[in-house]
């Protein structure tokens, strides 16, 4: 079971791309609300979702009118998951009744207009039934009014107040003053018995209705997975997402793009450089410069990954994720100083949990951001050292960006950011001010990854970076 | 004379009273009657945010007071529907809600009583009117109140008719002064803003170019001509401030949102007036007709046709008796 805090799926962006989904109906949002994360138990599950989005995109390409359509009839569906519970143990309102016959109407709506996409057949869970049977029991004389009404045909009861009711009503409209108390009152009486049939014929309206309530919650639910289908669909094609390959056990990054940073540098005018890697069973170790991207590395293997363990497209070239059980995320979390806790005690109590988890089986995702960098570097080192080392033959696929040096040596692959690679450049040499040595970093800065030699030495950037960014000299050299 | 004729082809008419018992549900039983008997069935009636007297009508054993004719549409708050004795089409669940529930709009499928609670924000009136024409309805018939004048002047473009009576004072000269005054505040001409506003009080001259006044006393060197931006409330001391330095500034016209933006008092209003300055709204509504009522809630009772006859020399609209 994948479990992330609302913190997490803010930090590493999860939050971010599920809320760009947009859904147009309230079925919509509650599918995507209550669909979490798929793991090893739901695959199935997850390869229909999947395919539900790679099936709706084509129709999408084909058919961008009719699903426009669609999206429209879907819109107009109210949230009555209110009514169907009231309706299956109490007597409905007449409001309750009109909103599902109206519910009703929109159904077969929305049904024939499902039905008219070439990859309808094929949607897992989107399966739409006939509501003819409950429209029946809303509508009997198949008045095909868009309204509400009981004819007064319904009940002898109802057929005769309203007669009386209707004669002093004529009456009434051109009555002289002294006569239209008794009328009044002869009307009052009218109305009264006019009420106690209606609330009869609800009633029995709502028994009627019970056995069908089953069957209109079923479409709600298939209506809002085709919603949310679409708007994963529509989401996958304006940034260009890919369709995960699901399964083995590496997670294997083509160009991973990390959305929501791409969004705010490009404000900047600047681009996002795509990350490839290959996260294999045991540790892999990312290393390089401050500055140089390695969280934002570790959250677009981690936002993606999660994307895909989610029921939807990620944002690669290409993409293999495997059917994660966990993911762990171990960082110096800040909220732990609200619990009492040192962020250097919160970080290791996580990893603690995560190793504990690991006894539970099943494949564990693990990224760690500079692990125990909040102790002495001696220390930290043997403890990052210590946990690659532990982690070397766990049924876990880690990642670990740390400055610590040798902590690489135990690791099955080991990953560099390329760093300050245009040193050459006469640009970027000098000291700046503030700002602008962010800029001239940013332009001196190679945030591709290469794969090196486990345990190569880490580069030495940090006093070029402070160089950068205008500290004294007396304090650099 | 008919209110019918006096509001006709307006596409909205709001109903609004001095006080209570001022005959206001009267004049619109009225006007409803008057459209059913000329066969303007689709006419449609709500109210604008009236919960909190709708809400005592939910416990209370009141009788609901306007009548309706068959075949006109109705917007009110879901809780309400019980209170209406008309048998009754449901055509929308409309989604906008007051505290007494979503507002659904039906039409009768008989005469008989409504209890209306319409909504209370002027975006929501908007989307009323709205689905009102959906279904072909109009003229809607609006029951306000002059509190809510503004909610009224945001979402609704047709006439207005203001009922008075006995109830609102025992001084019977007093009740038509105050009338005729909030009858001149409705009747207040429409013009544009000259320029964007540039804070709560925007002097303009001739160009659409304006200043911020951040002290009504310091606009005593005004030329002529020029008018004065508030943004929101004009307020009885800012009325006051400004009649201070009048002699400086004739000519001024003093422009304001919407009538209800305009708090001076009688008296500081008719000041201000004698000494020059002008009064135009941005929106505005037109008066169709006054209605009087000469018996009070309280027990004492005007003569009918004094009344009738000061309050008519007293406005420059129609006047009429409810009861008669």
């Amino acid at each position: 079971m994948i479990r992330l805090s609302y913190e997490q799926k803010e930090d590493i962006g999860l939050k971010y791309v599920r809320d760009m989904l947009d859904p147009a109906s309230p079925y919509g949002v509650k599918f995507l609300k209550a669909e979490g994360f798929y793991g090893q138990a739901r695959q199935q599950a997850l390869e229909e979702e999947l395919n539900n989005i790679a099936l709706l995109w084509q129709d999408l390409e084909t058919q961008e009118a009719a699903v426009a359509d669609l999206q429209h009839a879907l819109s107009e569906l109210k949230d009555l998951s209110g009514t169907f519970a009231n309706g299956m143990t109490q007597a409905l309102t007449e409001v309750e009744l009109f909103e599902l016959s109206a519910y009703c109407r929109r159904m077969q709506e929305l049904r024939r207009l499902a039905e008219a996409l070439p990859s309808y057949p094929r949607l897992a869970g989107t399966r739409l039934e006939p509501v003819e049977d409950a429209l029946r029991v809303l509508d009997p004389a198949d008045s095909g009014l868009a309204g509400f009404y009981i004819e007064d045909a319904r009940t002898p009861e109802l057929g005769e107040a309203r007669a009386a009711k209707r004669a002093a009503e004529l009456q009434l409209r051109t009555a002289p003053e002294e006569g239209r108390e008794a009328l009044l009152k002869q009307r009052q009486e009218a109305a009264r018995r006019e009420e106690d049939a209606l609330q009869a014929v609800y009633a029995q309206m709502s028994a009627d209705l019970r056995p069908h309530l089953p069957l209109l919650q079923r479409n709600a639910a298939a209506a809002g997975r085709l919603d949310a289908g679409i708007a994963k669909a529509l989401l996958a094609r304006r940034f260009g997402c890919v369709r995960p390959e699901m399964g083995g056990e590496d997670l294997v990054l083509e160009e991973a793009v990390h959305p929501q940073v791409a969004a705010a540098l490009s404000e900047r005018g600047r681009a996002f450089t795509p990350i490839t890697m290959t996260l294999s069973l045991g540790v892999t170790v990312l290393t390089g410069a401050n500055m140089g991207g390695k969280s934002i590395a570790l959250k677009t293997a981690l936002l993606n990954a999660a994307l895909a363990l989610s029921g939807c497209f990620v944002f690669v070239r290409s993409a293999r994720v495997p059917f994660f059980d966990r993911i762990e995320v171990i960082n110096r979390d800040f909220s732990n100083a609200s619990q009492g806790l040192s962020s250097f005690g919160g970080e290791i109590l996580r990893l603690k949990e995560a190793l504990e988890d690991l006894r539970e089986g099943g494949l564990s995702l693990i990224v760690m951001d500079e692990l125990a960098r909040g102790t002495n570097a001696r220390e930290g080192a043997q403890i990052a050292r210590g946990t690659v080392n532990y982690l070397a033959d766990k049924n876990a696929v880690t990642l670990l960006a740390t400055h610590y040096d040798g902590a690489a040596e135990g690791a099955v692959r080991h990953y560099q950011v390329k760093g300050l690679a245009r040193r050459e450049d006469a640009s970027w040499t000098g000291t700046a001010e503030g700002r602008d040595g962010l800029r001239l970093i940013e332009n001196a800065m190679d945030y591709g990854l290469i794969e090196v030699k486990p345990g190569t030495e880490c580069p030495r950037d940090a006093v070029a970076i402070c160089r950068l960014l205008g500290l004294p000299e007396e304090i650099l050299s | 004379m008919r209110l019918l004729d006096l509001t006709a082809g307006e596409p909205a008419v709001a109903m609004l009273g001095m006080c209570k018992n001022a005959g206001k549900t009267t004049a619109m039983n009225r006007l409803i009657r008057e459209l059913g008997e000329a066969g303007v069935e689709k006419a449609a009636l709500t109210s604008i945010g009236r919960d909190g007297e709708a809400r005592d009508l939910v416990t209370g054993t009141d009788k609901p007071p306007i009548y309706m004719r068959e075949g006109m549409l109705a917007a009110t708050a879901e809780q309400l529907l019980s209170l209406c004795d008309v048998s009754r089409e449901i055509l929308s669940a409309t989604g906008l809600y007051t505290s007494l529930g979503e507002v659904i709009v039906f039409r009768a499928r008989s005469d008989g009583f409504v209890q209306l609670a319409g909504p209370g924000i002027v975006d929501h009136m908007i989307r009323l009117r709205r689905e009102f024409d959906r279904f072909g309805a109009g003229p809607v018939l609006i029951d306000g109140a002059l509190s809510r004048l503004s909610l009224l002047a945001g979402a609704s473009d047709g006439a207005c008719v203001l009922s008075t009576g006995a109830s609102l004072d025992r001084d019977m000269d007093r009740v038509v002064a105050e009338t005729a005054y909030v009858a001149v505040l409705l009747g207040l001409p429409e013009m544009p803003a000259p320029g964007p506003s540039q804070g709560k009080l925007t002097l303009f001259g001739e160009g659409p170019e304006g200043r911020t006044v951040k002290d009504l006393n310091r606009i005593d060197r005004a030329q002529p001509e020029e008018t004065l931006l508030s943004e929101g409330a004009f307020t009885e001391t800012q009325g006051r401030t400004l009649l201070k330095g009048y002699t400086k500034k004739p000519g001024l016209t003093l422009l304001v949102r919407d009538p209800s933006c305009l708090m001076l008092k009688r008296e500081t209003y008719a000041a201000l007036a004698a000494r020059g300055t002008r009064f135009a709204v941005l929106k505005g509504t037109r008066l169709a007709a006054v209605t009087v009522n000469s018996v009070s809630a309280g027990g004492w009772r005007f003569d009918g046709e004094e009344f009738l006859e000061k309050m008519q020399a007293a406005v420059t609209v129609p006047v009429l008796d409810v009861r008669k």
